[in-house]
């Protein structure tokens, strides 16, 4: 029995490639060259053949598809599953980010295509690590029915992995910060800076250390203005460049073109 | 100890629609691309130009790849046929499987185009064939991260006989980008 979306679509595919066979003969074919694609002579106007043939192979595709899932009839699909009635299309599972830092990634790599190599390697990570983290958020909101189940059943397995992946690119990321603005210093800046961070740090670690009774919501404040005055001056400097550098046993490069002049 | 609620079963298929619908649009995509090629290929040898240079196109890279692609869609077929029966191992091994023709006919691509050593602007017929190709290996690659993905199911124990969406989803796609491979390989390595 065929259904009535099969129909719908399997006769819009007939219809869009007869068009194509008129559009061919229509536009400079030969007798045969539309009705066998080209094979035995000329189609015509290539494109808009070729397009037409594209779209009634796509839309047959649709019909097959249709016929093969009874176009989604419930009947059908509970008599799939073996209940009475179809579930619900969509289960309700909350809210998630990842659609978003997908799409952070995507568009990453675009820049970087047009950029830099490094900032496209960039995006190909994130989208990799998007695609993980979706999955295994998607495996979790089916463990079971209980939302906080699920929740815990993903922390359970993916915080082992996250953290230390974590950990590891936020120094990178520090350090990486911390010697841009180094190398954008002068030489006794640079000494200057690293001191002068440095106590700041130990400041307010002793601080905290001294105080056990200080909220954790202080505590995760101090540590985000900090790290984020760090990644921010990182950013300036290293857009700002490094130092010029003088080498034993010769001058900085421009001192150089200064005397050949 | 507390009793689990058990998963609310989910309305099946919707995934598999949705993906036809996607997979759709991309050949549609490709079919914009093959129009362009096929209309500037005809106006050029109307006009007598060479299309390509003499021995930039071989067909047996293209074959080999032809024949990689086929491999990939039995294989993709024993995927499908595996979820069926409940089949974990060899579902993961045909996945696998189809993932590694996929990634050796990306490799076999890139080696073939860096060895005849044509520059994307040579010409038309260059800028075209570096377009339609890539963007092949780009479905190619998305297949080959989304097999990767069902094997990370899989091995959570996901992909079952009664949810099996996502492994036909995929097999639709795949069987799409053998089917736009196969345009590629009749047009541009056998017409050339």
């Amino acid at each position: 029995m065929l259904t009535t979306g099969f129909k719908l679509w399997f006769g819009f595919a007939v219809a869009v490639m007869m068009a194509a066979v008129f559009a061919g003969y229509t536009s400079g074919a030969t007798e045969t060259g539309p009705v066998s694609i080209g094979w035995k002579g000329g189609v015509g106007n290539h494109v808009s053949y070729t397009i037409l043939i594209f779209a009634a192979g796509v839309l047959a595709m649709f019909g097959l598809i249709a016929a093969a899932f009874r176009d989604a009839d419930a009947e059908a699909q509970a008599e799939v599953l073996g209940l009475a009635e179809a579930p619900a299309g969509q289960v309700a599972v909350g809210n998630s980010l990842w659609p978003v830092f997908g799409a952070l990634g995507v568009g990453t790599v675009g820049v970087g295509l047009v950029v830099n190599s490094a900032i496209f390697v960039l995006g190909l990570v994130i989208v990799a690590a998007v695609g993980v983290e979706w999955t295994m958020t998607n495996w979790s909101e089916r463990v079971s029915g209980d939302p906080e189940v699920n929740a815990e059943a993903r922390e359970n397995l993916m915080r082992p992995i996250e953290i230390p992946i974590l950990g590891t690119v936020g120094v990178a990321v520090l350090v990486l910060a911390v010697s841009r603005v180094l190398l954008a210093s002068s030489v006794t800046g640079a000494v200057w800076v690293a001191t002068v961070v440095g106590l700041v740090i130990f400041g307010l670690a002793i601080l905290i250390s001294q105080r056990p009774e200080m909220p954790r919501s202080t505590v995760r404040g101090i540590l985000f203005a900090g790290i984020t005055a760090i990644l921010i001056l990182g950013i300036v400097t290293a857009v700002s460049g490094e130092r010029e550098f003088h080498h034993k046993g010769g001058g900085a490069h421009h001192d150089e073109a200064e005397a050949d002049h | 100890m507390g009793t689990t609620v058990p998963t609310a079963p989910t309305r099946p298929r919707t995934l598999v629609v949705a993906s036809a619908f996607g997979t759709g649009s991309v050949i549609m995509y490709f079919g914009g691309l093959f129009a362009l090629y096929f209309s500037i290929r005809a106006d050029a040898l109307a006009w007598g130009t060479q299309w390509y240079p003499e021995g930039a196109i071989q067909l047996v890279p293209g074959g080999m790849n032809m024949a990689t692609m086929a491999m990939s869609a039995i294989t993709m077929g024993w995927a499908v046929h595996s979820v069926l029966n409940d089949d974990r191992v060899h579902l993961m091994i045909a996945m696998a499987l189809t993932a590694v023709l996929g990634i050796a006919m990306v490799n076999q691509t890139v080696f073939y185009f860096v060895d005849i050593g044509l520059p994307i602007d040579t010409s038309e017929a260059a800028t075209l064939l570096f377009t339609i190709v890539g963007s092949h290996l780009v479905m190619v690659a998305i297949g080959v991260l989304w097999l990767g993905m069902l094997l990370l199911r899989t091995l959570g124990g996901q992909d079952t006989s009664r949810h099996r969406d996502l492994v036909s989803a995929a097999a639709l796609y795949w069987y799409a980008a053998v089917a736009v491979y196969s345009v590629i390989w009749i047009g541009i390595y056998i017409a050339k």
